[in-house]
């Protein structure tokens, strides 16, 4: 298998503070209409009845996700220009000198994670920090989380630590693009099928 | 989810026009008595061309970075926008190349129906790679033949429509009486609104499939209601200057009434179909 580099993210310890999300800004430099990392806030669950009791299976958890760096990138095969591949780690990145804006990529992603820069008139998204990645330091987003749930490896040596992939809701089954993330799930997450994001407002691309 | 996209809206629906002329002239082109075709040849020819045109310079709108078209024929080996890029310019290639052959010789047509054959055919595949490039996994609104269905019957409805107005309105200038092959024409037109009652009846995406954290637009049901009531004039409109031929003599402009009608029909319809993107997941 070739080198793939992968974040990990344990939803059953997230706070939702958003650390995550405004140190990548910060470290990009990323204006108000962009964010390559957002904060999902689920909840969902009703009372159920169970012969003549009521119970309830209410739950609220959090999903903190950027591009998940796919092993098989829907956003890479869409893009007619060729402006986006893989590296060696297995990032992917955008060659903006390359990209014509159209958008095609931000269609294809069931992650979200391609932004059109409106100022550029080109694509952007997460790059993994690559910059620091190559210093030997983590990620901005990984550095900056207080609550220690994210962590970036291997994507082989996070699955013998943690397991496979435990794929929550509102993220896509994983046949798509397989993803390149290890998620830890909220204990609640399993319960219920009405989950909702309720901070969509916050969350939505801005350029859709 | 998705804000519509105007340009792709008319750069879409023009391509498709302009294809469905083609597949509309070849009844005559390919006429073994060519008497009073050859104006009406010519003026089909020069419309899909003079469209072709405009799509292509609709369709920049839509980028945000048009320096970089430069590159979007890179991938033809997965990218499906690539594929319809290198269809549009052969398309459009093949166009101008027969208007300039128009225009410099003006030959008899036998020799270069062919030709006008091989155009077409390019339209044809042009439209294939369009609706390929929406049937995109991840989206299930668009993800299925429906969009193929709709983006050829869009073809067939207009471009069909547009040579009919075309025959009336030449046929009654240089007083030939329409042959056959307006019948064949206003068949075309009445299976293409068929087919897409149909598509919209049977073949539409379940939009709730899938995991989608954010809901579809709703449809906008006043919007909806002009698609199909233009239509349903477009439809009578057909029947109206058929048996009324004669009588609008001096009215021909209402020979393309029934286009007009239809062309709004499929601009709304298209507007719809870019509003009802919903993807799986986020």
């Amino acid at each position: 298998m070739a080198k793939q580099k992968a974040f990990y993210f344990d939803s059953s310890r997230c706070s939702g503070c958003k650390t995550c999300q405004i140190a990548c800004k910060d470290k990009h430099n990323l204006n108000n209409t962009i964010k390559w990392r957002r904060v999902y806030e689920v909840c969902g669950g009703d009372w159920v009845q169970n012969n003549q009791t009521w119970v309830s299976n209410l739950g609220a958890y959090n999903v903190s996700l950027s591009c998940n760096h796919c092993q098989d990138p829907i956003c890479m095969s869409s893009c007619p220009n060729k402006a986006i591949y893989k590296t060696e780690d297995g990032v992917v990145l955008i060659d903006q000198s390359k990209c014509m804006g159209c958008q095609y990529c931000e269609w294809a992603c069931p992650y979200d994670a391609l932004t059109l820069d409106p100022e550029k008139g080109m694509m952007t998204k997460c790059t993994m920090c690559y910059d620091y990645l190559e210093e030997g330091k983590e990620p901005a987003c990984v550095t900056a989380c207080p609550m220690r749930v994210l962590e970036i490896g291997d994507l082989d040596q996070l699955e013998r630590k943690y397991g496979k992939h435990d794929n929550v809701f509102p993220l896509p089954p994983v046949h798509h693009t397989k993803p390149s993330i290890v998620i830890r799930k909220h204990p609640s997450a399993g319960k219920s099928k009405s989950w909702k994001v309720i901070n969509q407002e916050e969350v939505k691309n801005a350029s859709h | 989810m998705l804000h519509t996209e105007w340009s792709l809206v008319f750069f879409t629906t023009i391509s498709q026009l302009a294809a469905g002329i083609m597949i509309a002239v070849l009844p005559f082109v390919f006429a073994k008595n060519q008497k009073g075709y050859a104006q009406l040849n010519h003026t089909a020819l020069y419309f899909a061309a003079g469209l072709m045109l405009v799509a292509l310079v609709l369709s920049f709108f839509h980028l945000n970075n048009p320096v970089n078209a430069i590159y979007a024929l890179s991938n033809l080996e997965s990218s499906w926008l690539s594929r319809e890029i290198l269809f549009v310019s052969l398309f459009l290639f093949c166009l101008v190349l027969v208007i300039l052959i128009l225009y410099f010789k003006n030959p008899e047509i036998k020799y270069y129906r062919t030709f006008i054959l091989v155009t077409t055919i390019m339209g044809i595949i042009l439209i294939y790679t369009m609706s390929r490039l929406y049937m995109i996994p991840t989206v299930p609104a668009w993800n299925s033949v429906s969009t193929m269905i709709a983006f050829y019957s869009t073809a067939l409805l207009i471009g069909p429509a547009f040579v009919l107005g075309l025959t009336y309105h030449q046929g009654i200038k240089k007083k030939i009486r329409p042959g056959n092959k307006t019948n064949v024409l206003i068949s075309i037109t009445l299976i293409a609104m068929a087919v897409i009652l149909i598509n919209v009846l049977f073949f539409n995406q379940d939009v709730t499939e899938g995991n989608g954290a954010f809901e579809p637009q709703p449809i906008n049901e006043s919007f909806m209601f002009i698609r199909w009531l233009t239509m349903l004039l477009g439809a009578l409109s057909v029947f109206y200057i058929t048996y009324k031929r004669e009588k609008l003599r001096s009215l021909s402009l209402v020979f393309y009434l029934p286009f007009a009608l239809f062309l709004i029909s499929e601009l709304l319809a298209r507007a719809a179909f870019y509003a009802s993107f919903y993807r799986i997941g986020l």
